[in-house]
C-alpha cells in the first residue's frame, strides 16, 4: 500500500509533503467538531509528529498539557502532546483514506518572554516525525531529481 | 463520514497543484510573508500572520481548508 507525497520546495530545499486530513471526535470551536487538512513533511530527523502553531492556530486546536522544551527551526519551542487525533490520508488510488492516527500528537507552541521562539514557532511547518512511521511501519521513497516519493507499507 | 474526509482532501487538490508549480514564484512574490491559498489562488498575504487571519475572518473563509505559510527569504536559510 502507497501513500504518495508530493515533492516541492520548502525555502531552498525539496521535502515529501502529505496531505493529511485531522479530526479532533469530540472537540469543537464554535459548535463545529474540529477537523481540517494541514500539509506536513515527511522529516526522518525529527523523533516526532509535530503540527506547527500556525496549522494549530487555523485548525483551533488548542492544548493546555505540561509541555515539553524541544529545539525545533532553530529555536527552542513548547511541544504539547494530546491525545484523540485522528489523522489520515488518501492511498494511491484517490479512494481509499488510510489511518495514519499515533497516540501523541505534538503541537508547537512558543515560550513565553522568549523573543527567538515567539518569532520561530509561527514560521515553522508541520512535520511527520519517525514516530508515525514507526508505529504505521512505513517507509519512505524519496527521489528528488524525479520529483517522486511516497510512503510504503 | 469516510466520503466528506475524502472529498475534503480531494478540494484542496488545487491549492497543491498550484503550491507545486508556483512555489519559485510566489517565494519572490511573497518573500518574508504568511501567504493563505485556497483554490489554487492567495487569498491574503502579510509579514503578519494575525493580519492574514484577520482578513480570512472578514471575509467569511473558514481557514481550516486554507493553506498558510511563512516565505523565508533567499537570504535565510531554515535547517530542521
Amino acid at each position: 500500500m502507497k501513500i504518495p507525497l508530493d515533492v516541492r520546495t520548502y525555502n531552498e530545499g525539496l521535502m515529501s509533503y502529505a496531505t493529511v486530513h485531522l479530526l479532533m471526535p469530540g472537540k469543537k470551536f464554535h459548535n463545529a467538531t474540529i477537523r481540517g487538512i494541514f500539509w506536513p513533511f515527511v522529516d526522518t530527523g525529527s523523533p516526532f509528529t509535530v503540527i506547527s502553531q500556525t496549522d494549530a492556530e487555523r485548525l483551533h486546536i488548542t492544548a493546555f498539557d505540561t509541555p515539553r522544551v524541544i529545539l525545533f527551526g532553530g529555536a527552542e519551542q513548547y511541544k504539547y502532546d494530546i491525545k484523540g487525533v485522528v489523522l489520515k490520508v488518501s492511498c494511491e488510488d484517490k479512494h481509499t483514506m488510510y489511518d495514519v492516527s499515533i497516540p501523541n500528537f505534538g503541537v508547537l507552541g512558543p515560550i513565553p518572554n522568549n523573543p527567538k521562539s515567539i518569532q520561530a514557532s509561527k514560521r515553522v511547518p508541520s512535520v511527520i516525525g519517525v514516530d508515525l512511521l514507526l508505529i504505521h511501519k512505513f517507509s519512505l521513497y524519496f527521489k528528488p531529481c524525479e520529483r517522486i516519493a511516497y510512503l510504503e507499507q | 463520514m469516510l466520503q466528506t474526509e475524502l472529498e475534503e482532501l480531494k478540494k484542496v487538490q488545487k491549492t497543491n497543484e498550484y503550491i507545486n508549480k508556483s512555489y519559485d514564484f510566489l517565494k519572490e512574490k511573497y518573500s518574508k510573508q504568511f501567504i493563505a491559498i485556497k483554490d489554487g489562488k492567495v487569498i491574503a498575504h502579510n509579514e503578519d500572520l494575525d493580519a492574514v487571519f484577520k482578513l480570512l475572518k472578514s471575509k467569511r473563509i473558514n481557514p481550516a481548508t486554507v493553506f498558510i505559510e511563512f516565505l523565508h527569504p533567499r537570504d535565510m536559510v531554515l535547517v530542521l
